[in-house]
């Protein structure tokens, strides 16, 4: 009876390590790469991201031997759509000189009241851009829901709710473009 | 800026200003999005059952919503008519919401969308008029929160009710104020205009306390002639309408006369609800929900009794007009072990009285009690091991009303037999205690409410009842001659389920 719970208990561990164990691509050589998030509510207003977030996605790099480093706060300035605010992420991170940069732009929207969770919306998009090419950018577009349990929870909490799909979605688009690269 | 660093960040931007008027992906002022979005809720599970049961643990979520709750399916449907893209500019939705309970091979309707209802309708318009305001027509419910291990939740206005409300929201101000109809939830087929009023406040005067109150009116005026307004039978006994035996006692009494049965007198009827909540969090406490609801129940409309062959409606409003409903619940949610181990405790507690009503047990005439505590450690973030108890206590106000032995369907007064009891079985109190324990699968990871959530339980219940849970077991002395009754305390449940939202 012991054996075969332990058995049980094994066999669940083990299939529960089975999931999502696909290996990152990894550069060869360490290579900086700047990031940065920007997070919004649905009036576009700014919001101050998790550092839950960023730390995650500096880690999801890191195993890619990326080395992430963030950029200032206040980089994209008053840029308000994608293209602008990626040349204003370059320049702002010009004298750093790293090859990569990476732009993600996070706004979250309430949905509605739903069976007892607060849903939001979370639209995403990754922007991975090398510097010696801008025109060679790549674009990732995902939107996720959050399910929030209370009503002081806001667009932080959402963000944070969805931050494994973002890890992953930004894992994923900086894998293809490595890959790519590396033909 | 070097000039060769110049002249590529201008062609970078020519580029991307080019790539940005052709309408290119990446030149969106955020990321592109959909006007029309869909989120809904889904449980399903099989609960095969060895003990006659239907699947679910006990009655109901008194002891908990795991395990005795039933599939549940609810698709919200929302379009962004004019998108919210800026403070304080003009931005209106629409929603639709879908919902019931009943999936094939789930339950005994097998999937019929009889069992659905579009329960929800309606349209929502901000900074319209008023900066900072959301003006909703439609359907208007509205919560403060829920209890999630009892899936109650307490405080909750304007369930019933269509109709127009403005909600005011700045900074640690949250106001609603609404206005409509709530008949056609409240007396369905039976319509009679309610008309309904309320407000619900809640601030935030810290970032880990919030406070709420509100409160509800419903109000069905006099009609002289409409037959669904509330009216009075007058002279009617409660006994006599609790046993369908006012015809025949006027017959008794007046024989030959059943025409004179007084004529209803129209009256008007009042109810309302008065809602609080407190809520917040500290330290390893991430968050405290204490909820509390004091209601006065709408009175009933009328019901029929057949005698000698001919149909007479009699008017109950004065016989049911002091049912009184007050719930208070509370729910904390801790992080004892960040990582490894989570707890949720639950308390609820309702006490409902009908001052008209000494004589036979009633869900209106009840007290019930109940604790709730979950714990939930994290083998690995997507693998955990759940651990639900729940002790729960019930008692009759008036009387026996749950069976303790098999013979109690014979006895119905004072645990004795009497055809002519109104009591039921030989006990006035049910005591409950369950347990849920099994591994969950949380693809999305670490915590408690983590969904989509894949569950393999098993239920233990003991009750003070015998069979204290749905089944197709004898409920007559005739059944009871074809059938026997056995004497369960324990159940045992295993079920294989899941839950998300979406």
């Amino acid at each position: 009876m012991v054996l075969s719970a332990r058995v049980g208990a094994l066999m669940l561990l083990l299939a529960s390590g089975c999931i999502g164990t696909t290996p990152p691509q990894r550069l060869a050589v360490a290579t900086p790469i700047v990031m940065h998030v920007q997070l919004e509510s649905a009036s576009g207003e700014p919001i101050a991201v998790p550092t839950v977030v960023t730390r995650e996605l500096a880690a999801a790099l890191a195993a890619r031997n990326l080395q992430p480093s963030e950029a200032p706060e206040n980089a994209l300035g008053s840029a308000r759509t994608t293209a602008k605010r990626v040349v204003a992420l370059l320049q702002a991170t010009a004298t750093g000189a790293t090859p990569w940069v990476l732009l993600v732009e996070a706004r979250a929207r309430f949905f509605s009241q739903l069976s007892g969770r607060y849903r939001w919306e979370v639209e995403l998009r990754t922007s991975l851009v090398p510097r010696d090419d801008p025109a060679a950018v790549q674009t990732s577009d995902l939107s996720v829901a959050a399910f929030l349990s209370f009503e002081h929870e806001r667009e932080a909490d959402a963000l944070l709710f969805v931050r494994r799909q973002l890890v992953d979605d930004v894992g994923a688009l900086v894998d293809r473009v490595l890959a790519t690269r590396s033909h | 800026m070097a000039g060769a660093e110049r002249v590529r960040t201008l062609a970078i931007s020519v580029w991307l200003c080019l790539a940005s008027s052709l309408g290119a992906h990446a030149a969106r002022a955020e990321p592109e999005r959909s006007r029309f979005s869909a989120g809904g809720y889904l449980r399903i599970m099989t609960r095969p059952d060895l003990q006659g049961g239907d699947g679910k643990l006990g009655y109901w979520n008194l002891h908990g919503r795991l395990l005795n709750e039933g599939p549940y399916a609810a698709l919200e449907l929302k379009l962004d008519l004019l998108p919210e893209t800026a403070r304080k500019t003009p931005w209106t939705s629409l929603h639709a919401k879908i919902e019931g309970g009943s999936v094939q091979g789930a339950s005994r309707d097998n999937g019929s969308l009889a069992s659905f209802r579009l329960s929800q309708l309606y349209a929502r318009a901000g900074n319209v008029g008023l900066a900072d305001v959301t003006w909703q027509i439609g359907s208007l419910d509205y919560y403060f929160g829920d209890l999630g291990l009892y899936d109650i939740k307490p405080a909750e206005l304007f369930y019933e009710t269509i109709g127009l409300s403005a909600r005011y929201r700045k900074d640690a101000v949250d106001l609603l104020v609404g206005i409509g109809d709530s008949g056609f939830v409240l007396r369905g087929d039976k319509y009679d205009t309610a008309l309904t009023g309320g407000l619900a406040l809640r601030v935030q005067p810290a970032g880990k306390l919030e406070l709420g109150v509100g409160g509800q009116l419903v109000y069905e005026p006099e009609v002289k002639g409409n037959r669904f307004a509330p009216h009075e039978t007058p002279g009617l006994g409660y006994e006599d309408y609790i046993r369908g035996e006012v015809a025949q006692r006027f017959d008794e009494a007046n024989p030959g006369r059943l025409d004179d049965l007084p004529r209803p007198v129209p009256t008007s009827a009042l109810g309302w609800k008065a809602v609080a909540y407190l809520g917040f969090g500290a330290g390893p406490l991430k968050w405290n929900n204490l909820f509390l609801k004091i209601e006065q129940r709408l009175p009933d409309q009328f019901v029929t009794e057949t005698y000698a062959d001919r149909d007479f409606t009699l008017h109950v409003a004065a016989l049911t007009d002091q049912r009184m409903s007050v719930q208070l619940g509370n729910e904390a949610r801790f992080e004892l072990v960040p990582g490894a181990l989570d707890l949720v405790w639950g308390v609820l507690v309702g006490e409902d009285t009908d001052g008209d009503n000494s004589i036979v047990p009633s869900d209106f005439d009840r007290s019930y009690y109940s604790t709730v505590v979950r714990l939930q450690a994290y083998a690995t973030p997507e693998l955990h091991l759940l651990f639900e108890t729940s002790l729960a206590r019930e008692k009759s106000h008036n009387g026996n009303a749950y069976r303790g032995s098999g013979d109690s369907v014979f006895v119905s007064t004072d645990g004795l037999s009497d055809p002519r009891g109104l009591e039921f079985g030989d006990s006035d109190t049910r005591d409950t205690w369950q347990l849920k324990v099994g591994p969950v699968l949380s693809p999305l990871g670490l915590g408690v409410y983590a969904r989509p959530s894949f569950r393999l339980l098993y239920g233990l219940q003991w009750s003070s009842q015998i069979n204290a849970f749905g089944n197709s077991f004898v409920e007559s002395l005739d059944q009871f001659n074809q059938y026997g009754s056995p004497n369960q305390r324990w159940h045992h449940v295993i079920a294989l389920e899941v839950e998300a939202w979406f």
